[in-house]
Order: structure tokens, then C-alpha cells, then sequence
């Protein structure tokens, strides 16, 4: 029977080369959808990556210029969440050298703080460089420890060199009404220990940057160890996964339903009486991962169809072969083949032209390369599967014709 | 000489959806190796049907068949077909794919005879039908229709088999060709022992038969005996 099927494909030349083009095509066809799909799921995933969705605390109208003041407690419950990263905070405040009174702030407090968990062009421009004592770097921002950096100009007046520890008197903002109006402070005395320089060689440049850096961390500790209320002025962070928005959202609500804050999202954000507001910058995010969700699922709704296709071709081809063969069929029976056994060599034939071709149609689409091996075996598979499966019912129909009636004179 | 095959009150009806149609009535028949019988009358008659059953291809409706007194209905009919009887139809049917002789040899290598010894045996039955061995590589189409007959009868010989069923075997042959196959069969009979079978509306072909039977409207008689 093997001869057979050998012999079978070899003499019928043009019916082989047919079934193995068709089935070539069709796993390129396969291929080249499912590598659509693929497609569209990569730039999803690179969307999430490269638009990075930046979700800002702003003041319950919106506005994020002064008197933002988001509390501790917030801070807090942003720095257990799961579903942010990059969280990044800041806050305002003034200080002098040395200890004074508060009667001579004017000739005193003339140093214009920022207490930074890390830095960047944020806090200052690029330009103006910072340079570190050795075993210091910029990821002392992250940390609590008792230092800061000063503007170089500063450090050359008061004659100050890396690793003095020096005092400062620290005054903070408060907001007094609703109005927004501020009032400072006095915070107390803190020894700092100058680890850093800013480089401030161009003075007017420089007039808007802070004239000293401090951890973040360090000067919150300040405020809790003196019992005073801590809030920060700015706190900015991106969502962890932009694929995972929904999980976000039910996060950042959990946390409003604590009565911290609500969430605000597009152009702008609506009077609130709870507290701070929290404005997610996901609109371009949303509009271009729903184009792609979009056709992601239109062409996912065409799988079915897709699948049925493949049976369909694999039925109708066969089933014209197989009508040009019922004879040979009934001679096969009339000899003593037993019915399955008939169809067996037919069906055998189809299965080794179906595998070359979609061998092909593989290698093809490892040439085209939108696809990785697995899942272009994966595919080529499911291609194979579904024409055998037309094949097989096929045959199987072919199989109900009595012999005699197809071989008989009468 | 022993009967072969024995008909008992067969009936056999073709039933479809819409309508039954009776095509055999009450056969009773018996056949002996080493005979050539003629199944005689006009299409419809029911000739092929009883040839059909004789072959193992289907069971009667009614009545019972009997393989050298087995029940064709408790038979594996398809080893039946495989190693005792053999169809010879009027169009020949050969496998257009294969040659001449892997035509012959194809009943054979279904035995698992080994190739070499199946390519033997081809060419000993292709010359005993008295095909010349020019002829052994060629495809069915590139030879004459009594060519492709004596390729048919070989096929039948070489399954090894001892009951040949021919429907109207010289339907698609002229006059010359008819004789050569009419007594190719008749020899097959009454030398090698076959018990021959011809179902056949051609007067000549049934005057060359040992037994004659008529059969009209699936009713079969004994014409000559």
C-alpha cells in the first residue's frame, strides 16, 4: 500500500503539486494573520513602554502651582502601592546658615531649599552640574541621611568644604486659608553635612534653581520628630503597567475611598472638597491602546471563521479529488481492501502532501519573520489539523459509496 | 465436484429514502469449480446485484449465501474478496496509476507476497493470458481494451482464488477480442478450475458457458444445464 501512495503522488503530479500549494498558501496565510495579531499585540506592549502614563497629585481644582500640600498620610499609602513606580516628591523650603532669631530673617533666611527623593531636570536644568564628595552620589536622594548639597558660590562665601557638618535653621510653608495664603514657619535647627555641590557659575541662569538639595526622606523625619504636620508640594508617579490601567484605578480608589484623594482624568480636573486631586495623563495611552485593542479584537473575532476556512478548503479539495477516484475507491474494496483501509491510503496521500506543503509554507514564513518558530509551528499545526480534518470527513463520506454501484455495467 | 457457492431463497431489495426497489426474488442457485456459467437478460434484470452478492460486496435481504457451506453473512467478506473471488468488470477498471504488471501485482503485495516474488508470479499469469512482456511497463491507457481485459483476468489469477465473477467482460471489446477473453475464461474453468461466473446479455459469450441461467424482474432460472 505504501508503493502505492508513493506511486500515487509521483504520477499524479499536477493533483500533488496542487494540494501542496494550496496548503502552502495557506499556512502564508495563517502566518501572516496570526503575525497581524502579533503585531498589534508588540506595539500594544511598546505603547505601554513608551507612553509612559504620568499621574500627577495637583490641588482639588486642578491647578498645580501653589499650596498643593499633600499630606503624610498620602504619601504614605503612595509609597505601598503596588501599581506605581517612579514615585517622585518634593517639597519647599527655606533655610539660613547657622542658628538666628526670627526677627532677623531678612539678613538670614535667604537660602531657598528643595527636599528631592531623587534628582533630575526637574529640580535643576542640565547645565547646572552637581558634583559629589567621593562615596556620594545622586542616589543619596533616596535615602534619609542627614546631608545636602549647596550652590558653589554659597560654599565659596561661607568657606565651607565636602564634609562639614554644619547648622541650618529651616523654616517651612503653611497654608493658612482657602484662599491659599502662605505662611513660613519656623522648623527648628538641623545639623546638615555638605556632600555636593551645585554649580551655579552662571548666576541669572541659576536665580529660579534651589540654593540647596536634601533628601526627601530626611527632612519628613525632621517633621515627624518634632511633631509637625509634613506635607509635600509636589508628588508625581507613572502607572506600573499601563496594560493594567483598570488595576490602577481600583488601587488609586482604594486609596480615595480612604478619603485622600480623587481621581481626575483628561484635561482637567473638577472642584473637589476632599482633599488633593490626582491628574492621570492617560488620555494619548487610552485613544492608541484602544485603536489597537480595537483591531486586536476584530481580527481575534476572525479565528472561528478562520478555522473553518482551513476545514472547508480542506474539505472541498478533497472531496473534488476524491470524486475524480471514487473507481479506484471501489476497485480498492472490490479487491478486498476493507473499507477504512481504502480510504487509509487516500487519506495517507493527503496527509503526506499536506505536511510538505505546509512544511513549505513554514519555511516561508520563517523567511518572512514576522513570527518565531514555536509559534509558527503552532500555527503551520493548526493549518494541518484543520485541512485533515476536511480531508478526513471527506473521505469518510466517499467511504458510504457501495462498489459495485460505481464499477458495475448495469 | 463440490458446490462452491449455493444461493438459498435470496431476495434483495435497494432501499432510499423515497422508494424500495425489489431487485432480486427468491434466487436458488448453486456453482461447482471447473465450470463456466452464464448469467443471461436484459438490463435491470437484476444480473449485477446477484453478481454483487456472489462477490462478497453486500448481503442478501432475504435468504442466505452460502461460501463452500459457510454463511456469507458470518464471513469476513473482505478477505473473501482478497483471496477467493475476483470481479471482472466491462470497463476493466485497472489501477490508472500503476503498470501493466504492478496491476497484477497489486492483489499479491495485499497478500504481503514479497515484491520480487509478486513481480514473478505477475509476469507468469500476464503470459499465461498471453500479454507479450513489451507490454509489462506500460500504463493501462497506452493498451488496447483487450489488452486491459487479459490484464484484468491476470489480476483476478494472481489474487489466488478459485471463483471468477465477470461482469460482462466483453461489453467494450469487438468480436476478435470477445473470443480471445470467452475462452481465456472457459480455460481458466476447465483447466486451472475456476468456477467461472459471467453475468452477460451477449448470446455468444452465454453459448460458451457450461451452465446458462436467465434472470428477469431479480427472478433466476436455469435456461441450460
Amino acid at each position: 500500500m505504501y508503493h502505492y501512495i508513493g506511486k500515487s503522488i509521483q504520477r499524479q503530479r499536477s493533483r500533488s503539486i496542487l494540494v501542496i500549494l494550496v496548503n502552502c498558501v495557506l499556512a502564508i496565510l495563517l502566518n501572516l494573520y496570526f503575525g497581524l495579531i502579533g503585531s498589534y499585540r508588540t506595539q500594544l506592549t511598546d505603547l505601554a513602554e513608551n507612553t509612559p502614563i504620568k499621574c500627577t497629585i495637583t490641588n482639588p481644582d486642578g491647578t498645580m502651582e501653589v499650596g498643593i500640600a499633600v499630606r503624610s498620610d498620602i504619601l504614605r499609602d503612595l509609597q505601598a502601592a503596588q501599581q506605581i513606580k517612579e514615585l517622585d516628591c518634593s517639597t519647599k523650603l527655606k533655610a539660613g546658615f547657622g542658628e538666628f532669631e526670627i526677627a532677623r530673617w531678612e539678613e538670614n533666611l535667604n537660602l531657598d531649599v528643595s527636599a528631592v527623593n531623587k534628582i533630575d531636570s526637574s529640580v535643576l536644568p542640565d547645565h547646572m552640574n552637581v558634583s559629589y564628595q567621593e562615596g556620594w552620589d545622586e542616589t543619596l536622594f533616596a535615602g534619609a541621611e542627614k546631608v545636602c548639597l549647596l550652590r558653589k558660590s554659597d560654599m565659596e562665601e561661607q568657606g565651607l568644604s565636602y564634609g562639614d557638618e554644619i547648622p541650618f535653621t529651616v523654616y517651612h510653608y503653611v497654608m493658612v486659608d482657602e484662599k491659599r495664603d502662605m505662611d513660613i514657619l519656623e522648623l527648628g535647627y538641623i545639623n546638615l553635612k555638605v556632600v555636593g555641590e551645585i554649580d551655579d557659575s552662571d548666576p541669572v541662569e541659576s536665580r529660579e534653581y534651589p540654593d540647596m538639595l536634601i533628601p526627601f526622606q530626611t527632612i519628613w523625619d525632621e517633621f515627624d520628630a518634632r511633631g509637625v504636620t509634613f506635607t509635600a508640594e509636589a508628588v508625581s508617579f507613572y502607572v506600573k503597567d499601563p496594560l493594567a490601567l483598570n488595576a490602577f484605578k481600583e488601587e488609586m480608589e482604594q486609596i480615595g475611598e480612604n478619603g485622600l484623594f480623587e481621581i481626575y482624568k483628561g484635561e482637567g480636573a473638577r472642584f473637589s472638597y476632599k482633599g488633593s486631586a490626582l491628574y492621570v495623563q492617560d488620555g494619548i495611552f487610552i485613544t492608541m491602546a484602544g485603536r489597537l485593542k480595537t483591531a486586536i479584537r476584530i481580527l481575534t473575532a476572525f479565528l472561528l471563521p478562520m478555522g473553518v476556512l482551513v476545514f472547508i478548503v480542506g474539505y472541498v479539495i478533497s472531496h473534488l479529488l476524491a470524486n475524480g477516484r471514487v473507481k479506484e475507491f471501489a476497485l480498492f474494496r472490490s479487491l478486498g481492501v476493507k473499507q477504512f483501509g481504502a480510504v487509509g491510503v487516500f487519506w495517507s496521500e493527503q496527509l503526506a502532501l499536506v505536511f510538505l506543503g505546509n512544511v513549505l509554507g513554514c519555511l516561508a514564513a520563517l523567511l518572512m519573520g514576522q513570527l518565531g518558530i514555536q509559534d509558527i509551528l503552532t500555527v503551520c499545526g493548526a493549518a494541518f489539523s484543520g485541512y485533515m480534518l476536511g480531508t478526513t470527513v471527506a473521505l469518510l463520506l466517499l467511504a458510504r459509496n457501495k462498489p459495485l454501484e460505481l464499477l458495475a455495467s448495469e | 465436484m463440490g458446490k462452491i457457492i449455493e444461493a438459498e431463497s435470496v431476495s434483495y431489495v435497494y432501499q432510499t429514502k423515497y422508494q424500495k426497489t425489489r431487485a432480486l426474488s427468491g434466487v436458488n442457485c448453486s456453482f461447482e469449480r471447473g465450470k463456466v456459467y452464464a448469467i443471461t437478460g436484459k438490463s435491470g434484470s437484476g444480473k449485477s446485484t446477484l453478481l454483487s452478492l456472489l462477490a462478497g460486496l453486500d448481503v442478501p435481504t432475504e435468504g442466505t449465501l452460502y461460501i463452500d457451506g459457510e454463511d456469507m453473512r458470518k464471513i469476513d467478506r473482505d478477505a473473501y474478496r482478497m483471496k477467493r473471488a475476483s470481479v471482472i468488470y466491462q470497463a476493466f477498471h485497472l489501477f490508472p496509476l500503476l503498470t501493466v504488471q504492478e496491476n497484477v501485482m497489486f492483489p499479491m503485495e495485499l497478500q504481503h507476497v514479497a515484491k520480487k516474488e509478486a513481480g514473478a508470479k505477475a509476469k507468469e499469469h500476464l503470459a499465461k493470458v498471453g500479454l507479450p512482456d513489451t507490454l509489462y511497463k506500460k500504463m493501462p491507457n497506452m493498451i488496447s481494451g483487450g489488452e486491459q481485459q487479459r490484464v484484468a483476468i491476470a489480476r483476478a489469477m494472481a489474487s489466488g482464488g478459485e471463483i471468477l465473477l465477470a461482469d460482462e467482460p466483453t461489453g467494450n471489446l469487438d468480436s476478435q477480442n470477445e473470443k480471445v477473453i470467452v475462452d481465456l475464461l472457459c480455460q481458466l474453468a476447465h483447466e486451472e478450475n475456476y468456477a467461472v461466473i459471467i453475468v452477460t446479455h451477449n448470446e455468444a459469450v452465454a453459448a460458451a458457458a457450461d451452465v446458462v441461467f436467465g434472470m428477469s424482474d431479480g427472478v433466476l432460472s436455469v435456461v441450460r444445464e
